[in-house]
Parts: structure tokens; C-alpha cells; sequence
């Protein structure tokens, strides 16, 4: 008779201990893209807004602000011309009697400070070495050990330019308080990159760094700079087949290749980005939480988003955002993979595209 | 005859017609008509559309900065500054030929009118050795150097 209350307390313990354990087991973890639904939902009647696997260029270009990753933040261009000119007219009235040149050199030094040439320098290195790696990982069916030597060649004369001394940007005084990055080459055959100092004040973001580097770096050794060289890849005439026929190339009656309004070179720039981006959220996507990892990429194409006023009017040479962020970023089977999508069902281009050839692969 | 003479008259006049003021047309402005004058500096730089903008009246003169239509800052300008710079626009103007290139990334159009006289150039930033960007610069320091 006794064994009876016993009974009842071992049988109640169990079942407390059961209903606390089932309370603190962690619910199965939403993919990125699903936080990405989550966080962009209206009240929680609301329908979601925007599909992320299908939608990216709405919601990232929704954007307004600052958007922030552990790694820094980005806001709009506009902002960080802002802050530059405000430092540019702080700098003139405190010293009344300064030049132009005299405000200018004291802007420079106020910009790109150490730390700040650190992260573009480094930036540079990285992008450097993984679009490296990304032509030597190809076969030698795709590029020759020769056409190999040949990119890794051009992209080693590419020389980064950033003052101090102001002396560097002495033909382009106006760029320090410009958000503009570019890669440039010279009448002389020298290549060159040089960021504006306005973009310090825009993006302090890795990730938006890594994508800008790697789009400028991209143009060193892009379809149309590759042909100036006189060189000719197999490869190359694959992949651009492959962009014009999935329209990441707009076929306009007035196009040039490679001259007025074409935007060869400005595709494949965005597909190397693409895959260096890809590669760096990739690495980070043990370290970040879904929420984290979402923001990185946000951070990484957000400024490739037109303001209103553009919109209507491509500049020739860029494709519209929309094919930039949906098509070349967001179809990239790695990028899926990292938000947590569904394998893309159309082709993704690749060095080793063939008319007819609808498989869906890395590139 | 008469038809001949029509016709070339007639073509001298479509001649005359399709050109853009030219670098090589004198100016009928004495200096004194270009105390009140308008400058504008338009050009493309890589991804952004840019214009400068500098306007003498009876109230003064107003500079103005934007990029892709959005307004960076404006402003009103010192009136003995603005005279200098517009002296160093209308050197600019008149020591350099229009170049008109298709493939030119970096295009930019300057103009300098007053109520006789429109002067004009078109150039290309990345073909005449940082000229046209001092100029830039110039303009930005008259404008971005007030409060």
C-alpha cells in the first residue's frame, strides 16, 4: 500500500522532467532564406512580401538606411558623399586660407587612413589570390596551363593606387570626395585600380569590399580588355554565348561588342563578384547565424541598386539591377546554397557552356 | 544659275545650322558681360551622372551639386571667386577642341553662357591628363567650402 504514493511521485517527476525537456529542445533551424521571409513579413496575418529565392532584388533594394553585418555597414551612396563633402567643408573653414590642393591633401589624410587602406589592401589580396584560384580550379579541357599563366599575368600588373601622398590621385583631384571604385587602363598598357574617398564613408562592410574589389579586378581580364591584349580564349566565346542567351547581356540594335552600349564586360565582372562573394560567405557561414549571413549578402550587392531617377535609364554599359542582384547573383548555385534555397533549374553560365546544355552546375 | 545659287545658299545655311558653338567661335562678351553668368559642368563618371552648377543674378550667385538628379548640396557662392573660376572655364573652353567619342566612359560637357554669349565643349575626363578634373575640383571647393 505504501509503494502507491511512491508511485505516483516517480510517475509525476517523469512527466515534469519530460515537459521541461521537450520546452528546452531547440526548435529545427530556419534556413536563411527563410529568416529572410520571416523578418520581411508584415503583421503576422499578412501573406510573405517577397520570396528571397526568387525575389532578391526587392528585398535588398527595399533597403533603406544603414544595414549592418559583423563585419561593418553600407549605406546609400548619396550618404557617404555626404559625409565627405561635410568633412571636405569642415576642413576649408577651419582653415580659411587653405587652396583647393591644401583642403584636398588634408581630406586625404583624413580618409584614407592606415586602417582604412589596411581593408581595401587586404580586400585586394583576398580577391586577388581567390580569383587565382577560381581559373586555376579550372580544367584543362576549359583553360590551357598557357591561358592560365596568361590571367594570373594581367592580374598581378594590376596596381592598386590609394593615397597618401595625394600626389597619387594627382590627375583626378576631384575622386576623394567620390564614392566611385574603378579599374582603369592606361594608354601606356598600365593597369590600374583607385577607390574614391567617399566610398570609406559609404561601405565599411567586408563583404561589400570583396564584391567591389572583385568587380573591378574582374575587368582586368574581362572578355573585351582580353581581346585590346590580343588574346583569344575558347573559353570566353563559351561563356559570352552562354550570357547572351540567358539575356544577361542585352542584345540592342546599337550594341558594339565590346564598344558603345554593351554590357560584356560589365556581366562578367559581376560574374566573378558573384563567385568570390559567393566564396567568402561561404566561409563565414560557420561562424555567422542565419541572420548574420543574410545581412553579409545584403551588404555585399546593395549598392548595386539604381536610384529611382536611373532607373529609366540604363546607362548602356551596366545591366538594370534587377538582372544584376536576380540573374548573375542570385541564381549563382553557391549564393542558393548559402540562403538555403533550391538548386537553380536554369542554366548558370560557365566557362564551359554549350548551346543545348540546360544542366544547372557551378560554374 | 538662280537654282544654283539658291541651293548653295541654302546648304550654307543647313551648315551653319547643325553645329553646336564651337571652341573656334569668337565670344561677342567683353568681360563686363560675364560678371553675371552661368556655369554648368556635366559629366558621367564611370556609374554616376554629375552636374555642377554655378549662377550669377542680381541676388548673388548659387552653386549647386548633384549626383543622379539627387542635390549633394547648395549653396550661395563668394562673387570674387566665382569671376576667377569663370575666367579659368573660359580659358578651358577656348585652349581645348570638342572631342565627340563613342566609346569614351567618361564624358563630360561644359557650358558658359551669359545673356550674349554660349560657349560650350565636349570632352572625355581620361583623355586630357586631369585638366577637366581640376576644374571639377575648382568648382567643388567655391561650393562645398561654404557652410
Amino acid at each position: 500500500m505504501k509503494l502507491r504514493p511512491i508511485a505516483f511521485a516517480c510517475g509525476a517527476s517523469l512527466a515534469i522532467a519530460a515537459g521541461l525537456f521537450m520546452m528546452i529542445q531547440p526548435q529545427s533551424p530556419r534556413t536563411p532564406a527563410q529568416e529572410m521571409n520571416a523578418s520581411s513579413r508584415a503583421p503576422s496575418s499578412a501573406p510573405p512580401l517577397q520570396d528571397p529565392c526568387h525575389e532578391l532584388h526587392k528585398l535588398i533594394c527595399a533597403q533603406t538606411g544603414v544595414t549592418r553585418d559583423p563585419t561593418g555597414s553600407v549605406r546609400s551612396d548619396i550618404d557617404g558623399e555626404q559625409m565627405a563633402i561635410d568633412l571636405f567643408s569642415k576642413i576649408a573653414q577651419e582653415n580659411p586660407d587653405f587652396t583647393p590642393d591644401q583642403v584636398n591633401e588634408k581630406l586625404a589624410e583624413e580618409i584614407y587612413t592606415p586602417r582604412n587602406r589596411n581593408r581595401i589592401e587586404s580586400a585586394f589580396r583576398w580577391v586577388r589570390h581567390s580569383i587565382e584560384k577560381f581559373i586555376d580550379s579550372q580544367p584543362d579541357s576549359t583553360f590551357t596551363h598557357w591561358e592560365k599563366r596568361q590571367l594570373k599575368h594581367r592580374l598581378k600588373q594590376i596596381e592598386l593606387q590609394l593615397p597618401p601622398p595625394i600626389s597619387a590621385y594627382a590627375d583626378e583631384p576631384d575622386l576623394i570626395t567620390k564614392n566611385d571604385v574603378y579599374y582603369e587602363r592606361l594608354p601606356d598598357g598600365k593597369m590600374r585600380l583607385r577607390v574614391g574617398g567617399a566610398y570609406f564613408f559609404t561601405a565599411k562592410s567586408w563583404f561589400n569590399t570583396v564584391f567591389t574589389m572583385a568587380h573591378e579586378l574582374a575587368h582586368g581580364i574581362d572578355p573585351c580588355e582580353v581581346r585590346s591584349a590580343r588574346l583569344a580564349f575558347p573559353a570566353y566565346d563559351r561563356l559570352s554565348a552562354c550570357f547572351m542567351q540567358q539575356k544577361l547581356v542585352s542584345l540592342r540594335k546599337n550594341r558594339f561588342e565590346c564598344g558603345a552600349n554593351d554590357e560584356l564586360s560589365e556581366t562578367f565582372a559581376d560574374w566573378v563578384a558573384v563567385h568570390v562573394t559567393a566564396q567568402t560567405l561561404r566561409t563565414y557561414s560557420t561562424e555567422f547565424q542565419a541572420p548574420a549571413l543574410i545581412n553579409s549578402m545584403v551588404n555585399s550587392v546593395r549598392d548595386l541598386c539604381e536610384p529611382p531617377e536611373a532607373a529609366q535609364e540604363p546607362d548602356g554599359y551596366h545591366p538594370p539591377a534587377a538582372v544584376r542582384i536576380d540573374k548573375i547573383f542570385g541564381r549563382n548555385p553557391q549564393i542558393r546554397e548559402v540562403l538555403g534555397c533550391e538548386p537553380n533549374t536554369m542554366t548558370y553560365c560557365s566557362f564551359d557552356f554549350r548551346i543545348g546544355n540546360s544542366k544547372a552546375g557551378a560554374p | 544659275m538662280q537654282k544654283l545659287m539658291t541651293f548653295l545658299i541654302l546648304m550654307a545655311a543647313a551648315c551653319g545650322c547643325s553645329h553646336a558653338p564651337t571652341t573656334n567661335t569668337p565670344s561677342n562678351s567683353n568681360a563686363q558681360d560675364w560678371a553675371q553668368a552661368t556655369v554648368e559642368i556635366h559629366y558621367v563618371l564611370r556609374h554616376s551622372d554629375r552636374r555642377l552648377t554655378l549662377e550669377s543674378d542680381a541676388q548673388g550667385v548659387h552653386g549647386k551639386s548633384l549626383v543622379d538628379g539627387t542635390q549633394l548640396k547648395q549653396c550661395q557662392v563668394d562673387a570674387v571667386h566665382y569671376q576667377e573660376f569663370v575666367s579659368k572655364v573660359r580659358n578651358f573652353i577656348s585652349q581645348r577642341r570638342s572631342l565627340a567619342s563613342a566609346d569614351c566612359r567618361a564624358p563630360y560637357t561644359i557650358t558658359l553662357k551669359n545673356q550674349k554669349d554660349t560657349l560650350q565643349i565636349q570632352g572625355c575626363r581620361t583623355q586630357d591628363e586631369g585638366a577637366f578634373s581640376h576644374l571639377v575640383q575648382e568648382g567643388e571647393f567655391l561650393i562645398y567650402r561654404q557652410k
